[in-house]
């Protein structure tokens, strides 16, 4: 599942959004696509869909900050940047170009495991974006002016998410879990890891990552499959493949205790975070069982949390509001529950998430709430693959981290969880020794609060 | 339901589309249409009753207000409480979700969306909220609407709003506030409320919509099936607004919550079954859409003299286009904010933007990526089953075929700039002005 969770919290009171959670939708029966790799190894995918004249094209390369290895912190976006928003020279932005020239829409994203570009416009327009997207995503080079205003747009950009507590907090749990692996760069990059950025990190990571056979692009829309593999062959086949010369990082021994961190910080409510390492999408059975439980514990009327921490609802509850993240990766990831305790409360909620861990490790959920939670996983699969470009992008996010068709049988792999199945991937990953435990507290806090562990 | 009545559009505009169009009413008189779209899991409902406010007595000016609260309201807890609906509670929990209910000066809506497995279930509690429940938990929402009418007042924007409303379409109640006022909302009885109600919330008086993963049969079935039980009702002799006055008129309010002055300025446009709507949409993108002449006009942000941090104009620009309504008497308006001592030259830098129009001067390339960008926009509207459902049948409401819907498309990517010009000779002659200045 691939989720993502926005919890803004202001300097005077922290509030837990509704969970986005943007898990992969079936958005395609195999029998949909048509798909051909290019002798260059750029792997295409077709969906075809004619109800209307529109397209979405998305271009998925494997370069996310899992592939920061050898590069500083933050490479991954400022590279991502620079293609998709940047002015290069006298020209404009692709971003910029597209909409301008042809009123398409691009949307660029950096994540853990790959950069995706998706652009949306009427199919007449497509011939012509082609081309552009090829040479804007494989042919670019950059000199020391345009590195340098992207650096400018990417502080303000980064100054502007500064306060985000649940990054903040998100980023310690990754820490505490994984120490050095790249995945505990935040995909987005940061104020400071932005500055360590260098001229030829930016260089050699595009050059090395950008090759058409570590990416895939996926369209989903009114095309014809042939006419389209013709269109890519034309405008993508020329790039040349390289190999990428990249290891996956080493994981670090399995957590075998808890581990506990606090800090202070700018606001008037305590953040509580409490994240177990979690599986990979190589252990995609289990992956699905924690999607489930991922269902069953956030904010909704069946919350298995929500019974604990806010037991008569808001008046008299533990905490103010929670959230649960759980996005799958290439490599193990992390299963996070974040909780904003009411004041005065704050280890009674730590204890109140540790409690219903505990029951879901040692009883197997019964069969009604696990057909809930189904239910619930597969109306959010529906709506997270409602329009054309949402389709390329849960395409495209499997794609990156094994293969677009996990997406097209997803639902059936949550079908099969049993109860015992998922009892046993609680018992698995979210063992009782191995939780990290993060606090943020505010500056002025409550003074029995401030000597908690 | 009357087979007979149905009829399966062949989409003659772009004879590559796929998707299929059936519409027709139900014997008690419910307007219907399916849009059937296979590329999602997803239903798009969306039901309009054709209630305006002109059908509310004096005594009763902001009655729809409490139906539409009540019915929200009901949608919720009912979406809550019942494992049947749980996949509406999670449409009704996602954060981009479009407004469920929503109230205009000439309709009122409901807007869904749902996996079509839980499409029987959710039409089943829309017959039953919309159509059968009578009063219940008055007091609440009368409170909820009170607070709400607070909120509007306080918005100079909305403010604005109804002054530019009011100089478009002139006197009557269509410049009052929706919402109605305090006193009348505070006096509405339980039976005051069900007598409304019951005598224009009738499927004579409405139309329905379904468009995504739902054939035609299925569709008329499962429609049928929650609604084909019920009375039809009388029609209400509904008039929605307009059209727009013959002479240009300016309103202007004051606000003492309010810093900088508001202003509204616009011009009537065709409506969508107008064969000039095309043209007019082509020209509500080359004024506002992202790279737009008013984004480009750097002249007109400097003469708003507001003292704005350096992003802001970029990030959240103080004018903008307002969206082209779906209505009876649509309109292509500006809205800006302002210093109340540039108000002249900020109200002719405005209306020259839109009297620029009738000279033509469009050239080719602003030409090209305007219906570009709105033959997209278009395009993503229908192709959201929500979106779709609820455009398809705000026209249905004002008799607009949902085959001249679709094939908008197409056919904003044929506009030329003499038909551009020769739209705006023939709609743009008269300014609406609306302002709302602190006091």
């Amino acid at each position: 599942m691939k989720t993502r969770t926005t919890i803004a919290i202001t300097a005077i009171l922290a509030v837990f959004s509704a969970a986005l959670n943007t898990t992969s939708a079936q958005p395609a029966s195999p029998a949909d696509i048509s798909e051909v790799t290019l002798n260059n190894g750029l792997h295409v995918i077709v969906k075809q869909a004619h109800s209307w004249p529109l397209v979405a094209v998305g271009v998925v390369v494997r370069a996310g900050s899992l592939y920061e290895g050898d590069f500083a912190p933050g490479t991954a976006r400022y590279v991502a940047h620079l293609l998709v928003d940047s002015e290069r020279g006298a020209n404009r932005s692709l971003r910029d170009v597209m909409a301008d020239k042809l009123g398409a829409i691009v949307q660029a994203s950096t994540f853990k495991d790959s950069v995706t570009v998706t652009l949306t416009a009427h199919k007449q327009v497509i011939p012509e974006a082609l081309p552009l997207l090829a040479e804007g995503l494989f042919g670019a080079s950059f000199d020391d002016t345009q590195m340098a205003r992207a650096r400018l747009e990417l502080r303000q950009i980064l100054r502007d998410s500064e306060a985000d507590a649940v990054a903040m907090i998100s980023h310690m749990l990754w820490k505490m879990a994984y120490g050095e692996h790249p995945y505990t760069n935040p995909a987005s990059g940061t104020l400071e890891s932005i500055e360590q950025v260098s001229s030829d990190d930016v260089t050699r990571f595009y050059k090395r990552f950008y090759v058409p056979n570590n990416a895939a692009i996926i369209a989903v829309g009114d095309v014809d499959p042939q006419e389209f593999f013709q269109q890519v062959r034309a405008t993508f086949g020329d790039y040349v493949a390289r190999d990428i010369h990249w290891q996956a990082p080493r994981v670090s021994p399995t957590q075998t205790k808890p581990r506990i961190q606090s800090e202070r910080y700018q606001a008037s409510l305590a953040l509580v975070g409490i994240a177990w390492r979690a599986p990979g999408v190589a252990d995609w059975r289990d992956v699905c069982a924690l999607d489930l439980i991922y269902t069953l514990l956030r904010p909704g009327p069946g919350s298995l949390l929500g019974a604990k921490l806010q037991p008569g609802g808001e008046a008299g509850s533990i905490a103010i509001n929670w959230d649960v993240e759980f996005v799958t990766h290439k490599q193990p990831g992390l299963f996070q529950v974040l909780v904003v305790p009411t004041p005065g409360h704050e280890l009674q909620a730590r204890q109140a998430v540790l409690e219903v861990i505990s029951s879901l490790r040692e009883q197997p959920v019964s069969a009604g709430q696990l057909a809930a939670a189904k239910q619930e996983l597969y109306a959010e699969y529906c709506f997270d693959n409602e329009s054309y470009d949402e389709q390329v992008a849960t395409m495209a996010f499997y794609e990156a981290i094994d293969s677009y068709k996990r997406a097209l049988t997803y639902i059936d792999q949550i079908n099969a969880v049993t109860p015992q199945r998922l009892q046993l991937a609680a018992q698995k990953y979210l063992a009782p020794g191995a939780y990290n435990l993060a606090i943020l507290r505010p500056q002025a806090n409550h003074a029995a609060e401030a000597r908690l562990p | 339901m009357r087979a007979a009545a149905f009829i399966a559009l062949a989409l003659l505009a772009d004879p590559i589309l796929a998707a299929s169009i059936h519409h027709g009413s139900l014997d008690n008189g419910l307007g219907v249409v399916i849009v059937e779209d296979h590329s999602t899991q997803l239903v798009g409902i969306h039901l309009a009753v054709k209630v305006s406010m002109q059908q509310e007595p004096a005594g009763l000016r902001g009655v729809r207000a409490l139906i539409q609260r009540q019915i929200g309201t009901q949608i919720r807890s009912r979406a809550a409480s019942d494992p049947a609906l749980a996949p509406l509670n999670v449409s009704l929990h996602r954060t981009d979700a479009p407004a469920m209910v929503n109230l205009e000066w000439d309709f009122a809506e409901i807007s869904l969306c749902v996996p079509a497995s839980a499409l029987p279930d959710t039409l089943k509690l829309l017959a039953e909220v919309v159509f059968r429940e009578g009063c219940l938990g008055l007091d609440t929402g009368k409170n909820a609407v009170l607070t709400e009418q607070k909120q509007v007042a306080a918005s100079g924007v909305q403010e604005a709003y109804y002054l530019f409303r009011a100089a478009m379409l002139g006197g009557g109640v269509d410049r009052q506030m929706i919402l109605g006022d305090a006193t009348t909302v505070g006096g509405i009885s339980a039976q005051q409320f069900e007598a409304f109600k019951s005598r224009h919330y009738v499927p004579v008086n409405s139309t329905l919509c379904l468009a995504g993963a739902v054939s035609a049969q299925e569709g008329i079935a499962q429609v049928n099936q929650a609604f084909g039980g019920l009375p039809g009702g009388k029609p209400n002799n509904w008039h929605p607004s307009g059209p727009a006055v013959d002479h240009s008129q300016v309103r202007v309010g004051g606000g003492t919550d309010v810093d900088q002055a508001i202003l509204i300025v616009g011009v009537a446009a065709p409506s969508i079954a107008d064969p000039d709507f095309p043209a007019a949409f082509v020209a509500h993108q080359i004024l506002g859409g992202p790279r737009g002449r008013l984004r480009r006009d750097l002249a007109l942000i400097r003469s708003l003299g507001l003292t704005l941090p350096e992003r802001v104009p970029g990030v959240l620009p103080p004018i903008r286009v307002l969206p082209l309504p779906i209505e009876a008497q649509p309109y292509i308006a500006i809205w800006s904010a302002c210093n109340p001592l540039q108000i002249e030259k900020v109200h002719h830098r405005l209306a020259t933007h839109l009297r620029a129009f009738i000279d033509g001067g469009i050239n080719d390339q602003e030409l090209q990526a305007a219906r570009r960008q709105a033959a997209t926009d278009l395009a993503i509207q229908l192709h959201i089953p929500q979106k779709c459902a609820a455009m398809i049948n705000r026209c249905q409401l004002f008799s607009v075929p949902p085959e001249i819907v679709v094939s908008l498309p197409a056919a904003v990517q044929k506009v030329t700039s003499n038909q551009v010009k020769a739209m705006a000779a023939r709609w743009f002659t008269h300014e609406y002005v609306g302002v709302q200045m602190p006091q």
